[in-house]
């Protein structure tokens, strides 16, 4: 299935794109997050912290998506201080 | 209150008088006074809160200047939450400023946060973090998100069962497999600020601004106006792990 993607911080940089759209295989968040991770393997070490929306609400990973879901891809939370 | 002192902000429409007497009587904890936290607290001692309790257990290291603001080279080897109390009672006498020697854990945060009407995120890492989330939910305590990394900043302003906790945004702790924190210099006061903002919107009462992220290299602020995560096993479900 399609699924618009809104990126934010430096996924925009790295996609050079505040949206975009990604086929993806599977039913679930993990399988958006995982295509484009596959596309942009620089953040492969980000993947598992990944902040993500469906719909502009915040969810896991595990959700169900669907045709015409809008999935929000963000950098993770940064910790210095 | 002498309320000359505060004229300049007090005729801000967004705050005005009677903001600044809301303001003057919170108490604020904040946790942590490395980069955000000393230059959070600097902030909000100048603008005239009405107490503040800060917590930290750290001596003041060299490193440690490049990105804060009251400390001098003299301070160094000093307790950072001493030196913060001793310089801010100087530069605001109207308002009570507490340093404790303190390291945040499971078995102390409750009692340290009991009194707080907000807490602000001074720390600098994230499983301390998500025990502050987990006792602001279950204490019904807002508390002010921030960390720097780099060239970026975020900014979150939490109100339990209101606004996304932590939890909602973010299920697993980011591991920092780079050792130690690169942080540009400049970047925590900026982030201090906007933090600062959201702590003063949530104690007049006002809506804040979700997820902020600032680039200060690119020049770039976003917001991220997102709902709470309705299975969040922290603030919809109560499961505490941290605590």
């Amino acid at each position: 299935m399609k699924i618009k993607v809104r990126l934010f911080g430096r996924y925009k940089d790295i996609t050079g794109k505040k949206e975009l759209e990604l086929v993806v295989n599977g039913d679930t968040i993990w399988h958006v997050v995982d295509a484009f991770v596959k596309q942009h393997p620089a953040i492969e070490k980000d993947k598992k912290f990944i902040m993500i929306s469906k719909n502009n609400t915040y969810t896991t990973y595990d959700e169900k998506i669907a045709n015409g879901d809008t999935v929000t891809i963000s950098p993770p939370v940064v910790s210095g201080g | 209150m002498n309320l000359n002192r505060y004229r300049r902000q007090i005729i801000v429409k967004r705050l005005g008088e009677k903001g600044q007497y809301i303001l003057s009587e919170k108490h604020i904890i904040i946790l942590g006074c490395g980069g955000l936290g000393s230059n959070s607290a600097n902030i909000l001692v100048r603008t005239g809160i009405g107490s503040i309790d800060i917590v930290d257990d750290d001596l003041l290291d060299l490193t440690n200047l490049h990105r804060t603001s009251l400390f001098n080279e003299e301070d160094t080897s000093k307790l950072k939450c001493q030196i913060l109390e001793e310089k801010l009672q100087q530069i605001n006498s109207e308002v009570t400023v507490k340093g404790i020697k303190k390291r945040i854990t499971k078995e102390n945060i409750e009692s340290v946060v009991k009194r707080a009407d907000i807490i602000i995120d001074g720390t600098d890492n994230m499983e301390t973090r998500f025990l502050i989330n987990e006792v602001a939910v279950k204490s019904n305590i807002p508390w002010i998100y921030a960390g720097v990394h780099g060239t970026v900043g975020m900014v979150m302003g939490i109100i339990p069962r209101q606004t996304p906790c932590l939890k909602c945004i973010s299920q697993s702790i980011v591991d920092n497999i780079e050792g130690e924190i690169p942080v540009l210099g400049n970047l925590p006061v900026i982030i201090a600020s906007i933090q600062c903002t959201e702590a003063m919107k949530t104690l007049l009462g006002k809506q804040l601004s979700g997820m902020i992220i600032y680039d200060i290299w690119k020049q770039r602020f976003e917001q991220i106006d997102l709902k709470r995560n309705p299975d969040c096993m922290c603030c919809s479900k109560e499961q505490f792990e941290f605590l």
